[in-house]
């Protein structure tokens, strides 16, 4: 049998983006194209991604986008031998965009259709790399939406073991850097400003830290003392009293994230982690995650930036196993704006009275 | 698979040199997915359905069955007609991404036309002086088209609405009398407009005879049962609107020379900004306030506006 492509695209926020993936016979696969069209400059003036606008952007570059990528892999259309295509969560109407031209794709291609969790994708990314991992292994998938611990014990098997209680550790970044008038997207910026910050001049806390709390996690009460430190302070901040602001800031975070990560590999008996999505780009995250897992023994995989933040490349990589197991979607696949990656889980936050089904 | 086209645009060029005879038209402005096929000037299929806010559910499995009714491949298209609204954003784009992604897989001409300029066609012409299309906005707002009928012009090329084989939705599509009310001119007289239904309802009560078409009748109608009626004059008749209307208006664009573009050029025309930018832009939004204002005027009073724009 001969090498097959895939051809994936990804709409689930404000990243457009397409790839290609050849696909061998034993099932090992290499990126032959990963395109990215950001609206990060668009969404900027607004302070965060408006999903209106997000919607409309992506319908004016997606097409061309999936014709550079088929192009830059250098195949034909007859070369490929499935579709995959994000289904959700993200957002829905930004989903739809991409969904609904790779269903028309391959309808006129006669290719079978793959949808794919846009969570799994950024759990998978780390396939795309020479170097992987062996199952079991513990995966964070921490960005702008998600703060999630997963046990991982097969391509496709994901266990929830805590996730975020408020904000993701994305929107903690975002949130801070609005209160800092650093503009958005506001991870970047403050990583960029911590590199020269003392973490340790504010003394920001860190939530739910006792073992008995479990592997879930919060961020909304350091986005409090945030804004309580900051009304201490004279505005606008001294150059270095930013840079230490946002080195401490910053050091909350990943500490906490580190906290739980380590809870969790000792409570699964793992010894493998991958951390994942937007955040895991984060330098200082990088670092500290280097070091302990060095010091403590244990292995820790990293994807390459490029695989962090949202791609296409990855949402290939999820769609090999489906795709060797000839799993496919027919065409009435709808994208969904919620889509947990372990429906088993139970559902976080504030406890609702169960609705009744009584009532007359 | 068949190996003609290796990647979509390259066999464009070729294909879109003769006249396409068979074509798929597209509209999912409303919450109706409105599609036709039609070979020359027959109309082969034409059906419109309600999907609520399922047309990404729906679509393709729908053009699926209608290529198979008629026996044609998906291959045998030769190009595509997608209605560009104004309507519902979301599904303006799940007509469009459609649209955009079969017509440039199959390397076929894309063509986009207004969703207003559709519903006028779709409209029984005869005996009134003007056609407002007019579709819901939501917000307490309607989009708005308005087309003037001058008779004794007739338009030659405009399909022949009856005898398709498909389901027709609406009895008076089937009329043969009908044919000769749609060859009747019709000049759009504005872009779609964004308007409040009370704005609307003040310059339909100034034409001579008009008829409403279009999903916003509804809207229209809650005023004039606060307003009581407009005018004997004017009405409001439930047309669906029509996928054969669409490839009309296509197929006389290409008769006027208008080639199409690439398949990712033809994008929705929203009319209405998303809300985040409105905010952003606010005062730009009370000048475009007194265009409108301004419109409506030209469109009651057009002896005086023509007048005052000679100066």
């Amino acid at each position: 049998m001969k090498t097959r492509y895939l051809l994936a695209i990804e709409s689930s926020c404000d990243e457009t983006a397409a790839a290609v993936i050849a696909i061998a016979e034993d099932g090992a696969f290499a990126l032959r194209s990963s395109l990215v069209a950001s609206q990060v400059d668009i969404h900027a003036r607004y302070g965060g991604v408006v999903p209106e606008i997000a919607s409309r952007t992506h319908l004016e570059v997606a097409l061309p986008l999936i014709q550079d990528a088929l192009r830059e892999a250098q195949i034909q259309r007859q070369d490929l031998a499935a579709i995959a295509v994000t289904r959700g969560p993200g957002l829905i109407g930004a989903l739809l965009v991409g969904l609904q031209i790779a269903k028309a794709i391959a309808f006129a291609w006669k290719l079978p259709l793959i949808g794919v969790n846009h969570l799994a994708g950024h759990l998978e990314a780390v396939f795309l790399e020479d170097r992987t991992p062996t199952f079991p292994f513990l995966a964070l998938l921490v960005s702008g939406g998600h703060t999630t611990l997963y046990r991982v014990d097969e391509h496709g098997q994901y266990k929830h073991l805590g996730a975020t209680r408020d904000d993701a550790a994305g929107e903690a970044f975002d949130k801070a850097a609005k209160m800092l008038g650093l503009g958005y997207p506001g991870g970047v910026q403050i990583d960029r400003l911590a590199q020269q910050g003392d973490p340790s001049r504010f003394p920001f806390p860190r939530s739910m830290m006792r073992q008995d709390q479990g592997l879930d996690f919060s961020f909304s009460g350091l986005k409090t003392a945030c804004r309580n430190t900051l009304e201490k302070l004279a505005l606008p901040l001294e150059p270095s009293i930013l840079s230490d602001f946002c080195a401490s800031y910053q050091e909350a975070i990943v500490d906490a994230l580190w906290q739980k990560t380590a809870l969790a590999l000792q409570l699964q008996s793992l010894s493998s982690v991958v951390v994942t999505g937007g955040v895991a780009a984060n330098s200082r995250l990088r670092s500290l995650f280097q070091n302990q897992c060095q010091k403590y023994g244990y292995s820790l995989f990293l994807p390459s930036r490029r695989f962090c933040t949202d791609n296409a490349a990855m949402i290939a990589a999820a769609a090999v196993p489906p795709f060797l197991q000839a799993r496919f979607d027919d065409l009435s696949l709808n994208a969904t704006g919620k889509l947990p990656l372990d429906p088993s889980a139970l559902p976080r936050g504030p406890r609702r009275p169960p609705r009744s089904t009584q009532n007359t | 698979m068949e190996n003609s086209t290796p990647l979509a645009r390259e066999g464009l060029a070729e294909k879109s040199l003769k006249r396409p005879k068979r074509w798929l038209a597209l509209d999912t402005s409303t919450p109706d997915v409105v599609m036709a096929l039609v070979e020359n000037e027959q109309v082969m299929f034409e059906q419109v359905f309600w999907s609520g806010t399922g047309h990404s559910e729906q679509i393709l499995g729908q053009i699926d069955a209608a290529l198979s009714l008629v026996s044609w491949r998906v291959e045998d298209l030769e190009a595509m007609v997608v209605g560009q609204g104004p309507g519902s954003f979301t599904g303006l784009r799940v007509g469009v991404a459609t649209a955009q992604g079969l017509s440039w897989a199959l390397g076929i001409p894309l063509f986009g036309v207004s969703s207003l300029d559709a519903w006028a066609w779709s409209a029984p012409m005869a005996a009134t002086s003007w056609v407002v299309a007019c579709v819901d906005a939501r917000k307490d707002q309607v989009y708005a088209g308005f087309y003037r009928i001058e008779e004794g012009e007739i338009e030659i090329g405009h399909s022949e609405p009856s005898e398709g084989r498909g389901m027709v939705n609406s009895p008076e599509a089937t009329d043969p009398k009908r044919c000769v009310a749609v060859s009747a001119r019709c000049v759009a007289v504005s872009s779609p407009l964004l308007v409040s239904p009370w704005r609307l309802h003040e310059a339909i009560k100034q034409m001579p005879s008009a008829l409403l078409v279009g999903t916003g009748v509804s809207v229209m109608s809650r005023v004039w049962r606060e307003q009581g009626a407009v005018s004997a004059r004017c009405s409001a008749v439930p047309v669906k609107l029509r996928g054969s209307a669409l490839v009309a208006l296509a197929q006389q664009d290409q008769a006027k020379g208008r080639l199409s573009e690439a398949s990712w050029s033809v994008l929705p025309v929203y009319v209405r900004a998303a809300d985040a930018e409105l905010q952003v832009t606010r005062q730009e939004d009370e000048v475009w306030f007194a265009e409108e204002v301004g419109f409506l005027r030209e469109v009651l009073f057009p002896s005086v506006s023509s007048a005052s724009s000679a100066r």
